[in-house]
């Protein structure tokens, strides 16, 4: 909400500036979000009667005016055409300073001296466009200072009301939060009404009290309707109310002075009928104020909806808005003044449903003072009595539901030494007591009892330790470390996979990708899965971002995408996140570490010997992955059972560990790489964390190292193509004699002379023992003894 | 015969000191000790030489033969040493060629900040957990002291899945799992991913969230403000400027802001400006009724950290956004 310091320095006496100001605010919990300074240029304006008007000798367009301070005339030219012989308009004279800096000098205008400026509310900063001079009301004195006199010259605060300071959205209750900060006085409402009151008699009939605890409403008479004071609509300008009429103004005026919201209604509309406070009955319809005059739509009401009604119909949303038809009008004379309390839950509700945030919802929302509704309601008449001319003002009519909880008062526990105890502090017993008082919680004994206005916010005795902190000033508590020794453990499974495989994979040349957990469904069903089984946010901020991603593909190829379109071709990036699925006992959280890989794996390559061995590859993905594994001590192996849509048919497979599937690797579809700007080849890996958190990992167990020489041998195949390598190879390892310690593909190469069908494979095979020497003879009938098993079992001939 | 000798000697000395490679060399040995070779043939023909003469002539040419031999050798490891300088030489591969390597990845700087604000507090015996993203309204508010219908609901734009599941909107009801399923004393820090339905500049409807609990017998205010202090000052250095500011939620009370100074150049003056960086308080006592703890007994403080407001301030990045694009510019920067 706004505050114009002016206005707060009627309430109290602040000798600070603005800045010092919101710096206290500030560190008391009141959250000054801006200060807008506005006039901060201006000087010198006064007010001055035009007595005469001549025109110009040399211009049509330029007329000569006198106007007088009061003691002085002065000759001022002007372009104005709205100004007449009598009005009274703000004037600016040589040396003066308008809103935008500009000082005013005497000048020569066509040959005829001026000597000053009249002003525009443009001048004045008061408003962005104007029709001509601001012509001000036939009673404002001649001769004022007129910064003051409008409030040209203002400081605005904008505090952030947090949802338990209800009692602090308005001037006087900012006010007296800021008397207690700063122990000054806080000035008394004005709610004497002069004359003496008519008898109340408006019939009112609350259908639900516990809705409604308090309603009042009176009749004020003889009217008259017109602008409001300059002060005031001044005051609502600067909060940011426009200004309507004195019958609506005084109403809104009330509102932001005192937090209480009211409502006028014509009493023409009501004709002494009873006024009901209900919910609205079916099918009820209300055409509210916001209406669009040229297509004003009635509102369908809920059943849940608190109106406030006549027999025939509602006539207003109770705490929301009013009613068109009941509206105040030019015609207005009487008007039925309602101040009230509405239960905030049922504002709140209406308020949403109805999507109508006014200011006076939110009021009601966050609690309004009950012991202000009947002086709020005073207090209106009284400006009624004063600014429009009301000769007829009843006593009020109410309907109040005594034993509502709101009317009881609130006592809680008081002991300084326990709230020095949550606090760490040695503050005295009797500075608290000091301190709640100026807030206006009377302690008695062990008690606390708690201001009307506070109500909703003050329930247990931490409350009072937070309102002794934060006007005593947290910084004046000093620092403590927490008691004994911390209790270290260690990092929980997940967390250590998570910054183990972070550390291989930026090693590995990958960088971190952090993405947005929603994608869209299209993307979800372009990589073949089931946007059914996501969860899909009901009230997206947009259809690119409404469903959960079941894995981090879909960001991932965002990301790529992004990069590709930014000259950024080439990519290895990884991301360690959440998929979510729907699962049968409710969503299924699974933790991810997922990477892409575009162009080549040494990111420098300018010799055609390293390009080739540098693409990425299956054997390439392979290595990676099994690398991953061994950081955390996983066997990790590729099965070719299953393999998602969205990677290559034959170049892809899914990774298992311990039995258990926990990931695949593979290039990318082809079909699933159009949309990628040529980037043909895209290496992906994901496994699950929350799959490899769960297994043990495999503990180091030493093997002892042979004293004695290894020899080795090779055996070269010839393999026809229809054997992949893993059947080669399973054969080799199931054949291999006991001697021989490993064997390892050293060589594999196609050619002419071997045919288009064969493949060379070299093997070799490397013999140890680790009791004495191996003779050759020993070795050489392991191996031929080898050779020969491989030819029998394998459709291979041996080079 | 001794005249032989001082020739051989002589002739075989030069051609060694001539010869210009390991060829020559092997000539020059064969030509002296080879089957026909002039050594070879003068040792030969000592038999012929008188016996009186022959020890005499027999351990010249035999001293002869010594000293060739070691000559030969000693050039040709003046050879061989001079044939590598060659090569090394004549060796024109160029070292100024850009290098191959793995180029090292870099972390993306939410999850730098991140794990540098849990190695400080995990120094001080926080212990990390984590919690599901998708949460209920249980956990989500009512446990956090936020009923249906509270205004604090409107702080928290929520992103609602289904009739009972909602993205979290912080990171808070990890504490209250931790509470409902261990005993006090509790030291956690939970991070992770938190979601409100806001974007602009300075809000993603994604955004990192740290959030610290203790719980345990005596814990006090002043112990919150001492270990945020500590916090802040290990995170951003001992000259930083911080204010503790009183503030409002619903599970905290007392509830205060921490703001950090920085600064900002405006109309060419450097200006102080304080950006807002974490929550904190004392845990509400609804909050311990929730989870079935006993407000008299226990007390505990709470705090949750904006992961990318730490980072815009500490890296100076002025739009949140440019976290979540993950250009390759951006990353490679941290």
């Amino acid at each position: 909400m706004k505050f114009p310091l002016s206005w707060l320095k009627t309430w109290v006496d602040i000798q600070i500036s603005a800045d010092e100001l919101a710096e206290r605010l500030n560190l008391a919990g009141l959250e000054v979000e801006g200060i807008e300074y506005i006039g901060e240029k201006l000087e010198g304006i006064q007010t001055a009667k035009i007595e005469e008007i001549q025109p110009h000798p040399n211009a049509d367009r330029l007329v000569i005016t006198q106007v007088s301070d009061g003691k002085k005339k002065h000759q001022i030219v002007t372009g104005a055409s709205n100004i007449s012989v009598g009005d009274i308009v703000p004037v600016c004279y040589p040396g003066s300073v308008i809103a935008a800096g500009k000082a005013i000098t005497q000048a020569s205008l066509r040959g005829v001296d001026s000597f000053g400026m009249l002003c525009s509310k443009v001048e004045l900063g008061v408003a962005e466009e104007a029709d001509g001079i601001w012509i001000l009301d036939p009673q404002t004195p001649v001769g004022i200072d007129f910064i003051a006199y409008a409030s040209l010259k203002d400081a605005i605060l904008d505090v952030a009301i947090l949802p338990n300071r209800g009692d602090c959205q308005s001037i006087y209750g900012l006010a007296r939060d800021i008397a207690s900060i700063l122990s000054v006085k806080l000035e008394e409402i004005d709610d004497k009404i002069q004359q003496p009151l008519t008898q109340a008699s408006i019939q009112l009939e609350t259908q639900i009290p516990e809705r409604c605890p308090l309603y009042t409403a009176r009749k004020i008479e003889g009217l008259k309707i017109g602008p409001s004071p300059l002060w005031m609509s001044r005051r609502l300008e600067l909060v940011g109310i426009r200004p309507i009429n004195n019958l609506v103004d005084i109403t809104n005026y009330v509102l932001l002075e005192l937090g209480q919201p009211l409502h006028a209604f014509d009493a023409a509309h009501i004709n002494d009928a009873v006024i009901q406070v209900r919910y609205a009955q079916a099918k009820e319809q209300l055409l509210t104020l916001d209406a669009d005059a040229g297509d004003p739509l009635s509102r369908d009401l809920s059943d849940e909806d608190m109106v406030i009604a006549l027999e025939q119909g509602p006539l207003a949303l109770g705490g929301v808005m009013g009613g068109k038809d009941s509206e105040v009008t030019e015609e207005t004379q009487t008007l039925i003044l309602e101040s009230a309390f509405f239960d905030p839950t049922t504002v709140r509700r209406t308020a949403a449903r109805h999507d109508l945030r006014t200011e006076s919802a939110i009021r009601f929302e966050k609690g309004v003072d009950i012991d202000l509704v009947k002086r709020a309601s005073d207090r209106a008449a009284r400006l009624y009595e004063e600014w429009a001319g009301a000769t007829g003002i009843s006593g009020l009519s109410e309907s109040r539901s005594e034993t509502h909880e709101i009317f009881k008062p609130r006592e809680i526990p008081f002991d300084a030494d326990q709230i020095n105890h949550l606090l760490g502090s040695q503050i005295p017993k009797k500075r608290m007591s000091d301190i709640l008082s100026k807030l206006g919680i009377q302690i008695k004994g062990a008690k606390a009892s708690v201001p009307s206005w506070r109500r909703r916010d003050l329930s247990e005795w931490p409350c009072l330790a937070e309102e002794i902190l934060r006007i005593e000033g947290i910084q004046s508590i000093e620092d403590q470390w927490p008691n004994g020794a911390p209790f270290i453990e260690k990092a929980p499974p997940l967390s250590q996979l998570k910054s183990k495989l972070s550390t291989f994979l930026i090693h590995q040349g990958f960088s971190e990708s952090v993405t947005y957990p929603m994608v869209s469904k299209a993307e979800i069903e372009a990589l073949g899965d089931s946007a059914e089984s996501c969860y899909q946010i009901q009230n997206p901020l947009s259809v690119n971002e409404s469903v959960l991603r079941p894995h981090l593909l879909a960001s991932l190829l965002r990301v790529l995408r992004f990069n590709r379109q930014r000259q950024q071709p080439d990519l290895k990036i990884y991301e360690i996140a959440n998929g979510f699925a729907k699962g049968k006992d409710g969503p299924i959280q699974t933790c991810f570490c997922a990477g892409l890989l575009v162009g080549p794996w040494i990111d420098h390559t300018y010799s055609v010997a390293n390009q080739a061995s540098n693409q990425v590859s299956m054997p390439l993905l392979k290595g990676l992955v099994e690398r991953l594994g061994e950081v955390l001590g996983l066997k990790i192996t590729l099965s070719s059972d299953h393999r998602p849509d969205y990677l290559h048919p034959k170049l892809s497979g899914q990774l298992m560990c311990q039995g258990t599937p926990i990931g695949v690797i593979g290039l990318l579809h082809p079909q699933q790489t159009q949309g990628l700007d040529g980037a043909n080849e895209v290496g992906y890996f994901s496994v699950s964390l929350d799959a490899m958190a769960a297994m043990a990992q495999v503990t180091t167990v030493f093997s002892p190292i042979s004293k004695y020489p290894s020899t080795s041998r090779d055996i070269a195949l010839l393999v026809p193509k229809s054997l992949t390598y893993e059947e080669v190879e399973s054969v080799l390892i199931k054949f291999k004699p006991k001697l021989a310690q490993s064997l390892v593909l050293f060589d594999r190469f196609e050619s002419e002379k071997l045919g288009p069908d064969h493949v060379s494979l070299a093997f070799r095979l490397t013999y140890q023992q680790q009791s004495g020497t191996l003779s050759d003879d020993k070795v050489n009938r392991a191996h031929e003894k080898f050779c020969e098993f491989v030819t029998q079992k394998l459709p291979v001939q041996i080079r | 015969m001794k005249q032989v000798i001082n020739q051989i000697q002589v002739d075989s000395e030069q051609q060694i000191e001539t010869a210009k490679n390991m060829a020559d060399l092997e000539q020059v040995r064969i030509d002296l000790l080879g089957k026909k070779g002039a050594l070879t043939d003068l040792l030969k023909n000592l038999k012929s030489v008188s016996e009186q003469e022959r020890p005499m002539m027999g351990k010249l040419a035999n001293e002869l033969k010594g000293r060739l031999l070691q000559q030969i050798q000693d050039k040709k490891i003046a050879l061989s040493q001079n044939q590598l300088e060659q090569e090394i030489d004549n060796d024109d591969r160029d070292v100024s060629l850009p290098s191959q390597r793995v180029k090292q990845g870099h972390q993306h700087p939410i999850s730098q900040v991140q794990n540098e604000i849990v190695d400080i507090l995990a120094g001080l015996g926080f212990e990390v957990k984590e919690g599901p993203e998708i949460e209920n309204e249980d956990h989500n508010f009512n446990a956090l002291n936020i009923p249906d219908d509270h205004p604090a609901r409107d702080m928290h734009d929520t992103f609602y899945l289904d009739a009972t599941h909602l993205l979290r909107t912080h990171t808070s009801p990890v504490q209250i799992r931790t509470m409902k399923s261990q005993a006090p004393p509790i030291r956690i820090l939970a991070p992770g991913k938190v979601y409100r339905c806001d974007a602009d500049v300075s809000h993603s409807p994604v955004f990192h969230q740290i959030e610290g609990l203790y719980v345990d017998k005596d814990v006090n205010f002043a112990q919150l403000k001492g270990t945020l202090s500590f916090f802040l000052r290990a995170l951003f250095g001992d000259d930083r400027e911080i204010r503790f500011r009183p503030s409002y939620f619903p599970f905290t009370e007392p509830s205060v802001e921490v703001d950090v100074a920085f600064e900002v150049v405006k109309d060419g003056k450097t200006q102080k400006q304080w950006m807002e960086i974490l929550g904190a308080g004392m845990v509400n006592r609804n909050v311990f009724r929730y989870v079935g703890y006993d407000p008299d007994q226990v007390s505990g403080f709470a705090f949750g950290v904006g992961v990318e407001r730490i980072a815009m301030l500490k890296y100076q990045i002025p739009d949140i956004r440019l976290f979540y694009e993950n250009d390759q510019r951006f990353i490679r920067q941290f």
